[in-house]
């Protein structure tokens, strides 16, 4: 897995840094041009100048730094996207492969996303009778004795996928 | 069936864009309606605003994605459909700009430059102790809260240059206030068709939805 949290947060300072150094620059500039106006060109004013060629070079390269971190970041949180887009294609060929109903993949579903039988109930508008018999075919038709092994059918995929990881293309 | 990835959010404006965008909404607000005079802290406002958007700028030419200045929609033909989609309240996803948007974007940004340039030309010192400063800021720090000779000040001691350069900001901030407003309307308009909270776009990293 890349570090997405990471990037963001050293986005956020290089755009902070960005704006201290541009501030800089523009005054920096700013008196340049204006010594430039009173006296010309001296040791002095060279010297400024090249302070403020330095901080325009600062400038670009923050800049260029900045795009890359955002392009990873776009990349990881690409990776990501695919990688759970894959295990939800896994999860809908296994309980398509089982048999279910589309009712029983709704409460296997949220199961797998870990809630009670009783807000499954709730979320579905059902009596939870009806939603622990349906539970009890999902098991059946998966071969699961309870749900904490039904879930773990799953986990084999993930740790799969956490194997392949997001960058060997998956 | 219910979709099995969570409907993720959508990704919101990139920091260096955020941070510009506030420092210059903060600038308009704070030395527009606020700080009416040539003070200190109105001019260093003022260069912060001004780097602030030489900044977004040079990262239009640098960014990827929708904060490049190549990725905004200004085709004059766009800018019309979305007018017309506007009047019949129909909503298109875009993840950047919206045609009108953008425009938006360009004319604060053009009244900014405006507003920043005849800005220097007035008061380009921002450490009034020195000595290279003019008679004419002399004058204004003394009497800052003398609205009514403000023009006969500008024209005695600063020249006529000052007088059409201190005309040009005072409508080009005139301007900006009224297109923040237009702005802010606009953003509350858009998401109240789209369901999508766009401001939260530009404060977070990310705009969820706020409805189906």
């Amino acid at each position: 897995m890349s570090h997405p949290p990471g990037d963001l947060r050293r986005a956020s300072l290089l755009a902070a840094a960005l704006a201290l150094q541009t501030l800089a620059a523009v005054f920096f500039i700013g008196d340049v041009a204006s010594d430039y106006r009173w006296i010309g060109f001296d040791p002095h004013t060279t010297f400024e100048a090249m302070v403020a060629l330095a901080l325009i070079i600062g400038i670009g390269i923050s800049a260029l730094e900045m795009r890359r971190t955002l392009l990873r970041i776009r990349r990881a949180e690409e990776a990501l996207s695919l990688a759970s887009g894959a295990f939800a294609e896994v999860i809908e060929a296994r309980f398509a492969g089982w048999g279910l109903t589309p009712a029983e993949a709704d409460v296997a579903l949220f199961t797998l996303k870990g809630l009670e039988t009783s807000e499954i109930a709730a979320l579905r508008s059902a009596a939870e009778s009806t939603v622990r018999a349906q539970l009890t075919r999902v098991f059946a038709k998966s071969g699961a004795g309870s749900r904490a092994q039904f879930v773990a059918l799953f986990v084999e995929d993930l740790l799969e996928n956490a194997r392949a990881g997001p960058d060997s293309g998956l | 069936m219910p979709a099995p990835v969570r409907p993720g959010g959508r990704r919101g404006w990139d920091p260096l864009v955020r941070l510009t965008h506030w420092t210059i909404a903060l600038a308009i607000l704070v030395n527009g309606a606020l700080l009416r005079d040539g003070t200190v802290a109105h001019v260093w406002i003022g260069y912060a605003a001004l780097s602030a958007l030489i900044l977004r700028l040079l990262w239009g030419l640098i960014a990827p994605g929708p904060a490049a200045l190549a990725e905004m929609p200004l085709a004059p033909s766009r800018a019309l459909a979305h007018l017309r989609d506007l009047v019949a309240w129909r909503w298109h996803d875009s993840p950047g700009h919206t045609p009108l948007g953008a425009w938006m974007a360009v004319a604060i940004w053009s009244l900014l430059a405006v507003t920043a340039v005849t800005g220097l030309v007035l008061e380009a010192d921002p450490f009034p102790d020195d000595d290279t400063h003019h008679a004419w800021s002399d004058y204004r720090y003394d009497h800052d809260d003398d609205e009514e000779d403000e023009d006969d000040d500008a024209h005695e001691t600063g020249g006529a240059g000052a007088e059409v350069a201190e005309d040009l900001h005072e409508a080009a901030a005139t301007g900006l206030l009224i297109l923040a407003a237009l702005h802010v309307a606009g953003v509350g308009l858009e998401s109240r068709l789209s369901g999508v909270n766009l401001a939260k776009g530009m404060i977070f990293n990310r705009r969820e939805r706020t409805k189906r």
